[in-house]
């Protein structure tokens, strides 16, 4: 597995976040989105994620295998240097269910997370990130030899 | 069935890298059991949180498409030796579990 040196983004602080960041309380924070995650088309997932805004490419980076063995773990880095970015979402084309995630930013955090995603078969990987400056995207293809039950 | 979660911090050059691995079968509701055809019930962590002396410093949804036994790898900004870093999640069945670190300074 590759993991590779991240580097360390310039990030300023975003407002409002703070206040709630006191407080453990689910309340304060978005709601698992059942829609997005239930949808099992990858054009109806992103619309719903995006909120059929308009994207655009750049400012999001993907670090992923080009061939991966094991398509049940897939490892898989996200990054973007927006510094005002909001959240980070992660979605597998061909996937049954094409979401995976959505990363909540804050002033706290460095812009770039891992983590490992179930891949069905080969397909591209897009990341979206939101931003009050608009909303970016980049896409990777991912060739899986041996698919994961996604 | 034990839900762990494997936790680490470690602090350097003023960023502590956060690296877990959680316990946890993220069953998609898909599969079938082999020998009696059964569908096997959905059953996947949808909410991790993570604290650096209980402030919130990662928020993340997740769907079945995280693999089994996910693993998540984040960098906070600051932090210091002895401070303490816990990760809860839920899952989709309202079960939930936790783990916890302290920071060590590389």
């Amino acid at each position: 597995m590759k993991l590779s040196r991240r580097n360390i983004l310039q990030y300023s602080s975003l407002s409002a976040i703070g206040a709630c960041l006191a407080s453990f309380s689910s309340s304060l924070f978005a709601q698992w989105p059942t829609a997005s995650f239930d949808s099992k088309a990858f054009d109806e997932a992103f619309d719903l994620v995006s909120a059929g805004a308009q994207v655009s490419e750049g400012h999001v980076m993907i670090d992923a295998p080009q061939i991966a063995d094991n398509g049940a773990s897939v490892p898989i880095v996200i990054s973007t240097d927006l510094e005002d970015a909001e959240s980070i979402s992660i979605f597998v084309e061909k996937n049954p269910r094409p979401f995976i995630s959505t990363i909540y930013l804050n002033d706290k955090l460095e812009s770039s997370v891992s983590l490992r995603v179930k891949m069905r078969e080969t397909s591209d990987l897009i990341a979206l990130v939101k931003s009050p400056s608009g909303q970016y995207m980049a896409r990777q293809a991912v060739k899986v030899t041996a698919g994961g039950c996604a | 069935m034990s839900k762990k979660v494997k936790i680490r911090a470690t602090l350097k050059d003023g960023i502590t890298t956060v690296k877990a691995i959680i316990s946890h079968p993220m069953e998609t509701g898909s599969r079938k059991n082999k020998e009696t055809g059964e569908v096997i019930p959905a059953h996947f962590i949808q909410e991790v949180k993570v604290t650096l002396n209980d402030e919130v410093v990662m928020h993340t949804h997740w769907g079945t498409g995280i693999s089994k036994n996910p693993y998540l790898s984040f960098q906070i900004k600051g932090g210091v030796a002895g401070d303490k870093v816990v990760l809860s999640w839920t899952d989709n069945l309202g079960e939930s579990g936790s783990g916890e670190a302290i920071v060590k300074a590389k």
